[in-house]
């Protein structure tokens, strides 16, 4: 190729839709011709500059404002699924803690707190206590039979714990996707 | 990461969540064709809200004969250019006179200039002088720059034969680099 490349040519080059012998013979050419070299090479580094072009991107509730109108669930990752149930029970076992400790701290200053003391509802409360209480320890002794002696006898406590605590993670699961929905509509 | 072909699958077998991965993967790059197209991040959003469910109603019409991202970005675009034809009172073309026809002509000395364009004053000069360009010219440089598309795949998406993406192409180039190159002359004169 003695002549020059046109400029739509080398613009093809630049962009990859030339192939095959032409792309091969126009490469050759610019090879052995400065002036052709010198635009392609202007070509390219417009393109290299134009790629600066800013990309604006929607608001980050579209998705779910989208599917609120759609009237369909977003699609939630495995992971992050799983993420949020673990979550939920981190959750749990902190208000657990936390009320563990406060009702502690109150039982070591005041001594025997709100069993002495007279409050209205107290019998509901003693009776629904013994009834958990009894519950807990047959329920606690089926499953000391059924669980190998593990933790010095406290893995049935420790299931059970785990089991009272399904419930309460589903609760805080349904809470926390039902206040994320409702936020976004 | 799954196939569109096959989310597409889920969707139309009725595991209806899944429009969201669509959603995710396309609503960036659709929102940016929008926004350049019709200048406004407002209308872009509500234009692309109604493409998206144009796209999720008719997916059962999807034959697949096409990527699922060319099928929906002709959509984003049919709707861009039906809301501007609007803006301009129904008028079909949009042609500016200048910038049709004419020579487009590189300068070797293009290249230093450009290349001293600091990267935030690029993206700013970028972003002011395309928007001055005809929406024809804006989607073929979106769709290429910033989508990544092919040229068949951009004839596809605008309907439009080969050969006039190519011109197209060719003359917004042009003129881009042309008009940046005028800015920059300028801010130089002024500095």
């Amino acid at each position: 190729m003695t002549e020059h490349v046109t400029n739509e040519m080398l613009q093809l080059l630049a962009d990859g839709e030339l192939t095959g012998d032409t792309a091969l013979s126009v490469q050759q050419h610019i090879r052995e011709c400065a002036s052709c070299s010198a635009t392609f090479g202007s070509l390219v580094t417009f393109d290299r500059f134009a790629r600066a072009i800013p990309v604006p991107v929607p608001r980050r509730e579209f998705t779910q404002d989208l599917c609120s109108r759609l009237g369909i669930q977003p699609h939630t990752p495995l992971l992050f699924r799983i993420f949020e149930h673990v979550a939920s029970v981190i959750a749990v076992l902190l208000v657990v803690m936390m009320g563990a400790t406060v009702w502690a701290l109150i039982a070591l200053a005041g001594g025997d707190f709100g069993v002495n003391q007279e409050f209205p509802g107290q019998k509901v409360v003693n009776v629904a206590g013994k009834w958990l209480e009894s519950g807990y320890v047959e329920f606690g002794d089926w499953l000391s039979r059924i669980i190998p002696n593990v933790f010095g006898g406290q893995a049935a406590k420790i299931a059970v714990m785990l089991l009272l605590m399904v419930p309460l993670v589903a609760v805080v699961d349904w809470l926390v996707g039902r206040k994320g929905t409702a936020g976004e509509l | 990461m799954i196939a569109d072909h096959d989310i597409i699958v889920r969707i139309l077998a009725g595991d209806t969540h899944h429009f969201s991965v669509l959603v995710d993967r396309y609503k960036d790059r659709a929102f940016a064709l929008a926004c350049r197209l019709l200048g406004n991040r407002e209308e872009a959003e509500e234009i692309l809200q109604d493409a998206f469910v144009k796209a999720y109603r008719s997916l059962a019409d999807f034959r697949g004969e096409s990527r699922f991202g060319t099928w929906f970005y002709r959509i984003v675009y049919n709707a861009c250019m039906t809301r501007v034809s609007r803006r301009h009172g129904g008028a079909a073309s949009l042609d500016d006179p200048e910038t049709t026809g004419g020579e487009w002509t590189i300068a070797s000395d293009d290249r230093d200039a450009l290349e001293t364009i600091e990267r935030e004053e690029r993206c700013e000069i970028l972003d002011a002088e395309l928007q001055k360009l005809p929406e024809k010219f804006r989607a073929v440089l979106v769709l290429f720059y910033v989508q990544g598309q092919k040229y068949e795949e951009i004839a596809s998406i605008l309907n439009l034969p080969l050969s006039t993406v190519k011109t197209h192409l060719f003359r917004a180039r042009a003129l881009l680099r042309n008009r940046v190159l005028d800015r920059y002359k300028e801010d130089m004169r002024a500095a």
